[in-house]
C-alpha cells in the first residue's frame, strides 16, 4: 500500500472503532516515540466522552499495536477486547497535540522559531497501520484546515491566482523546545513532574526533559541566536538539556543580562557545571549581572580554585585593562628549554584561548618577556626561554587599571594578538586578546546589533 | 631548588590575585551603584506608566468629558472600582508576562488553539481598529481647533506614525510624549480654580449610582472601555517580556503598574470634575471639541481652546504610534508570523501589512467628510469596552491556570475582582443590547 499522508488535526476527534464498527471513542491525541527520522506512533489517548483537548487526569491509552487501520474518517481496531490503560507519560516520548500544536519550536534548518499550525503523519503499512511522524506544517493552509477551511483553501488554489501553500518542514530538521505541563492531578505521579523547582517556575515536565540532541550540532553562536528568542524559563531548559560545555559555548554568545537570567533561573548544579566550563574572564562577567546572592551561591558550589579566579576578576570595574582580561594563559618558567616547553604545552595540552604568545615568567611571577610558538618552534631545542628573550626590549603589556580606550588603542598600535596584563610589582595577572579588546571598542549600539558581547 | 617541569600553568591558577588598585574605587563604586539604582528602576517603571498615559488617548478624554458633562459627577463613584479593575488587570498580564516570558497572544494559541485565537484576534483587532480610528479623529479634531482641515492632519499623522516609529529609535519619540503628557496638569488645576463642590464631589464619589437608559449605559461601558483596554491588556504583558521582566525583578514591574493604574484614574477623574463643574452645571452638553475644551476655561481662559487642542493632539499621536504596531505585533505572535520593525517588507510581510492596514484604515475612516469625530471617539471606547470582556477572560483563565503560572498563578481576591470585571461587562453589554432594544420592542422601562 502506498503511503498515505495525514495531518493530526484530520485524526484527533475522530471516532475509534472496533472490528464490528461500533465506536469507543474518539482519537484523543496521538504518542510519539522519538528517535529517527520518522518517529513512530505508539500509542494513543482515547476520549470517552468530555471535551478538552489537553490530556485530561483521567486519559485512556491505547498502545498502538491494537490499531489495525488508518482512514481520515476513522480508526479501526483489531480486537473488540480493549487493553485500555490509564495514560502515563513515559521518556522520550512526545504527545502531538499536547506538545506540539500550536507550540514554538525551532526550525533547525531556517534557524529560527516557528509555530506548528499541524502535524504532518506519514502511513505505510498495511491498512496503513504504520503511522509516523513526518514533519510540521508551519503555513497558512495549516491555519485554514485547523479552521475547517481546508476545502476553501483547495478551492482557492483551484480557481484563482490566490494559493494557500502548504509549508512543512520535516521532522528530521525540527527541535521541540519543550514538553507541555501534564495536568496537576497526572503530575503527581511524576516525582519532581510539575512540582515547581523550588524557585516558583512554572513546572515544566521536570525529569522527562528532551535531549536537543539535533539542536547540539549546531554552532553554539546559531543556537545561541535560537535561544536567546525563546521565553526564559524555555531557554533555561534546554540550556540545561544541553552538555554543560555545548551549553557554556552557548551562554557565552548570549547577551550578558540572558547570561544572567539563564545562571538565576537554572538549578545551582546545572548552573555550576555550566559555569566551570566558561573561561574564568566570560564566567566573571555572566556573574557580575547576577544578583550578589546568586553569585555568591553558584561560587560558593564552584571548585575553590576557578572561584577565587573569577571572584578576583570580578573585583575589577569592567571598564579597565583588568576588568577585560582572562586569567587563562600561558606562563613559562624562564628555566625552561625550547625543547622542553614544547613538551609540556604538548602534555598539558593548555585550555587557554589564546596560546600562540607564550609569557616568560621568573620565580616571584614577574612578567620577563613573550616569545611566540614562532620563536619556540625555530629556536634551538636546547636554548632557555631566558636567552630566547634575553636581547628583546621590554615587553609591550598594560597595568591592570589602565583605562577601556588606551588598552584598545594599544593593541591596535602594535598589532597584537594579545597584551600581557600586569600588576603594580609587574607580576603577570592576565592577557586580553584581540577579541575581546574588539568586542569592547565597538560602540555598544554597534555591539548589540552584531550580538557581540563583552 | 624548584623542578623544571613543574606545570607551568598550575603556578598561575595558584598565584593570589593583587590588590586591586582603585584609590576612588569605593567613592565611584557608590556613585556606580546609586546611578544604576535609578537607571535599574527608570528602566521598569515603564510598562504602566506609559499604559497609564496611552489610556488617557482621544477616546479617553472624550469619554471622560462626555461622562462629566452628561452626567455630572455621578459617574465618579464607578471610576473608584474602574481603578481596582484596572490595576488587578494590569497587574495579572504583567504578572503573566513575567511568569511565562510569553506574550497574551502566544499564550491563547498554545493553550487554546487556532479557532479560540481567532476569535480572540478578530476581537481584538476590531477594538484596536475603532481605537485606532478614534486617535485619527482626535488628530482631526485638535488640528480642526487651530484651523487646520482634517485631509491635511490626518494624511500628515498617519504619515508621521507610519515613518516615525518605523525609522527613528522610538525610545525618544516616547519621552518626548511622555513630557507633553504634562498638559493632563491642567485638569486638576482647571477644576480647583473653578471650585469645585468638593463635598459634593467626595459624596457622590461614595454613592453608586444608576440609571437605566440605553445613553447612560452607553457612557458608562465606555468609561470602562477607555480604562481598561483589550489592547492594554496585551500591551502591558509584551511589554514585561521585551524588557526581559523575569520573576526576581517582577516586584519593582508591580508597584510600577499599580502605580501606573492608579495615575491613570487620578487624571480621569480630574477630567470629569472638572467637565463636571464647569460644563455640566451649565448645562452644557458636549456635541464637538470645541466645548469638551471649555472645561479648561477657569485655568487658561481664551487659550483653553488651544491647550485642550495641543493635549488631545498629544495624546492621540501617543496612542496612535503605538495601538497599529501592538495591533500588528499581536496578530504575527498569535499567527506565528514574523514580526518586527526591522524586518524588511520580504522578511515580514504580514506584519507590515498588517502595521499599514491599521494606520491606513484608522485614517481613511476619520477623514470620511462630515464623520462627527466628538462621537466616534466615544463610540470606539464602547467597542472596547464590549469586545475587553473576551480578552479578559482569556487573560483571567490564563493568570489563574497553575500549568503555566506555576506559583504565580492569581490569587484568590485579584481573580475574584479580575472576574467581577468581566462579568460586570457582560452583564452591562447585555443591558445596553436590551435597554437600545426595548424601547423598539415596545418595551417601557423604568
Amino acid at each position: 500500500m502506498a503511503t498515505a499522508i495525514y495531518y493530526l488535526s484530520q485524526l484527533t476527534g475522530k471516532p475509534v472503532l472496533d472490528p464490528h464498527g461500533q465506536p469507543v471513542g474518539l482519537v484523543g491525541d496521538l504518542v510519539v516515540r522519538l528517535g529517527g527520522a520518522f518517529p513512530p506512533v505508539t500509542g494513543l489517548t482515547l476520549r470517552l466522552g468530555g471535551v478538552g483537548r489537553r490530556v485530561g487526569p483521567l486519559a485512556t491509552f491505547l498502545d498502538w499495536r491494537q490499531v489495525s487501520s488508518v482512514t481520515s474518517a476513522a480508526l479501526g481496531l483489531s480486537s473488540a477486547r480493549l487493553d485500555l490503560q490509564r495514560f502515563r507519560r513515559r521518556p522520550g516520548e512526545l504527545l502531538l497535540d499536547a506538545d506540539l500544536m500550536d507550540q514554538q519550536v525551532i526550525d533547525l534548518h531556517g534557524r529560527k522559531l516557528v509555530r506548528v499550525n499541524d502535524v504532518q503523519l506519514a502511513a505505510a503499512g498495511p491498512g496503513g497501520a504504520d503511522l509516523r511522524l513526518a514533519g510540521i506544517d508551519v503555513g497558512e493552509r495549516g491555519l485554514l484546515r485547523r479552521l475547517g477551511l481546508d476545502r476553501l483553501a483547495a478551492w482557492l488554489g483551484a480557481r484563482t491566482p490566490l494559493k494557500v501553500p502548504d509549508r512543512v518542514i520535516p521532522w528530521e530538521s525540527v527541535e521541540p523546545v519543550d514538553l507541555s505541563e501534564l495536568p496537576p492531578e497526572q503530575a503527581g505521579e511524576y516525582p519532581g513532574a510539575l512540582a515547581s523547582r523550588g524557585d516558583g517556575r512554572p513546572g515544566l515536565a521536570g525529569g522527562l526533559r528532551l535531549t536537543h540532541e539535533k539542536l547540539a550540532e549546531l554552532h553554539p553562536a546559531d543556537v545561541a541566536e535560537l535561544v536567546a528568542q525563546l521565553a526564559a524559563p524555555e531557554r533555561a531548559a534546554i540550556l540545561e538539556s544541553l552538555e554543560p560545555e555545548t551549553a557554556a559555548e552557548t551562554l557565552g554568545e548570549l547577551e550578558p543580562e540572558m547570561q544572567a537570567g539563564v545562571l538565576e533561573d537554572l538549578p545551582t548544579e546545572a548552573a555550576v557545571g555550566i559555569l566551570a566550563e566558561l573561561p574564568p574572564d566570560e564566567a566573571a562577567d555572566a556573574l557580575a549581572e547576577v544578583s550578589a546572592e546568586r553569585a555568591d551561591e553558584l561560587l560558593g558550589a564552584l571548585d575553590a580554585e576557578d572561584a577565587r579566579t573569577v571572584r578576583q576578576l570580578m573585583a575589577y570595574p569592567e571598564d579597565v585593562a583588568g576588568g577585560m582580561m582572562t586569567t587563562s594563559y600561558v606562563a613559562l618558567d624562564a628555566h625552561l628549554t625550547a625543547q622542553e616547553t614544547i613538551d609540556t604545552l604538548r602534555r598539558i595540552a593548555p585550555p587557554a584561548e589564546e596560546i600562540y604568545y607564550l609569557y616568560v615568567v621568573d620565580e616571584g611571577g614577574k612578567l620577563g618577556g613573550v616569545i611566540s610558538l614562532r620563536d619556540l618552534i625555530v629556536a634551538p631545542p636546547m636554548a632557555r626561554l631566558s636567552e630566547l628573550i634575553a636581547d628583546r626590549g621590554e615587553v609591550v603589556h598594560v597595568p591592570v587599571e589602565m583605562p577601556r580606550d588606551e588598552v584598545i588603542e594599544l593593541v591596535g598600535k602594535y598589532n597584537l594578538l594579545a597584551v600581557p596584563v600586569t600588576d603594580d610589582d609587574g607580576r603577570l595577572v592576565g592577557v586580553i586578546t584581540v577579541d575581546d579588546a574588539l568586542a569592547a571598542a565597538l560602540p555598544e549600539e554597534r555591539r548589540r546589533l552584531l550580538g557581540v558581547r563583552l | 631548588m624548584r623542578a623544571p617541569f613543574q606545570n607551568p600553568l598550575a603556578r598561575v591558577r595558584e598565584r593570589p590575585a593583587p590588590e586591586v588598585p582603585r584609590p576612588l574605587g569605593s567613592f565611584f563604586g557608590h556613585l556606580s551603584t546609586w546611578r544604576l539604582r535609578v537607571l535599574a528602576a527608570l528602566a521598569i517603571i515603564g510598562p504602566g506608566i506609559i499604559t497609564a498615559n496611552a489610556d488617557n488617548d482621544a477616546g479617553g478624554i472624550s469619554t471622560y468629558s462626555v461622562a462629566g458633562a452628561q452626567y455630572g459627577y455621578s459617574l465618579l463613584w464607578m471610576l473608584v472600582l474602574i481603578t481596582f479593575s484596572l490595576a488587578v488587570t494590569q497587574e495579572m498580564g504583567a504578572r503573566t508576562g513575567a511568569a511565562t516570558g510569553k506574550g497574551l497572544a502566544a499564550l491563547i494559541r498554545e493553550r487554546y488553539g487556532v479557532r479560540w485565537t481567532l476569535f480572540a484576534m478578530v476581537c481584538t483587532l476590531a477594538a484596536n481598529l475603532a481605537t485606532t480610528v478614534a486617535e485619527f479623529a482626535g488628530v482631526a479634531a485638535a488640528g480642526e481647533m487651530f484651523g487646520v482641515p482634517r485631509w491635511i492632519s490626518v494624511p500628515l499623522a498617519a504619515l508621521f506614525v507610519w515613518v516615525l516609529v518605523v525609522r527613528w529609535p522610538y525610545r525618544s519619540v516616547e519621552k518626548v510624549f511622555l513630557v507633553l503628557s504634562a498638559v493632563y496638569i491642567a485638569y486638576p488645576l482647571s477644576g480647583i480654580m473653578v471650585g469645585a463642590p468638593w463635598g459634593q464631589v467626595l459624596r457622590e464619589t461614595v454613592t453608586p449610582t444608576f440609571q437605566m437608559d440605553a445613553g447612560y449605559i452607553l457612557v458608562f461601558i465606555a468609561t470602562v472601555g477607555t480604562t481598561i483596554t483589550p489592547w492594554g491588556q496585551f500591551f502591558v504583558q509584551a511589554y514585561v517580556v521585551d524588557k526581559g521582566i523575569g520573576p526576581r525583578e517582577y516586584p519593582a514591574t508591580r508597584v510600577d503598574v499599580l502605580l501606573g493604574a492608579f495615575i491613570t484614574d487620578v487624571v480621569s477623574f480630574f477630567i470629569i470634575v472638572a467637565t463636571a463643574s464647569t460644563l455640566h452645571v451649565n448645562g452644557i452638553r458636549i456635541s464637538g471639541a470645541a466645548e469638551a475644551a471649555k472645561a479648561l476655561e477657569p485655568l487658561a481662559g481664551p487659550l483653553a481652546h488651544y491647550l485642550f487642542a495641543v493635549g488631545l493632539a498629544n495624546a492621540s499621536l501617543l496612542a496612535a504610534s503605538i495601538l497599529p504596531l501592538a495591533t500588528a505585533y499581536t496578530l504575527c505572535e498569535a499567527f506565528g508570523w514574523e514580526a518586527g520593525v526591522d524586518r524588511s517588507w520580504r522578511e515580514a510581510p504580514a506584519f507590515h501589512t498588517l502595521y499599514a492596514f491599521a494606520i491606513g484604515f484608522g485614517a481613511l475612516v476619520a477623514l470620511i467628510p462630515g464623520l462627527p469625530l466628538f462621537p466616534v471617539m466615544l463610540f470606539s471606547q464602547d467597542v472596547n469596552g464590549v469586545l475587553l470582556a473576551v480578552v479578559l477572560v482569556f487573560a483571567i483563565r490564563i493568570a489563574s491556570d497553575r500549568r503555566v503560572m506555576g506559583d504565580f498563578a492569581s490569587g484568590r481576591f485579584g481573580n475574584a475582582l479580575a472576574w467581577a470585571t468581566a462579568t460586570g461587562l457582560i452583564l452591562l453589554t447585555s443591558l445596553l443590547v436590551g435597554t437600545s432594544l426595548a424601547p423598539l420592542l415596545g418595551i417601557r422601562l423604568g
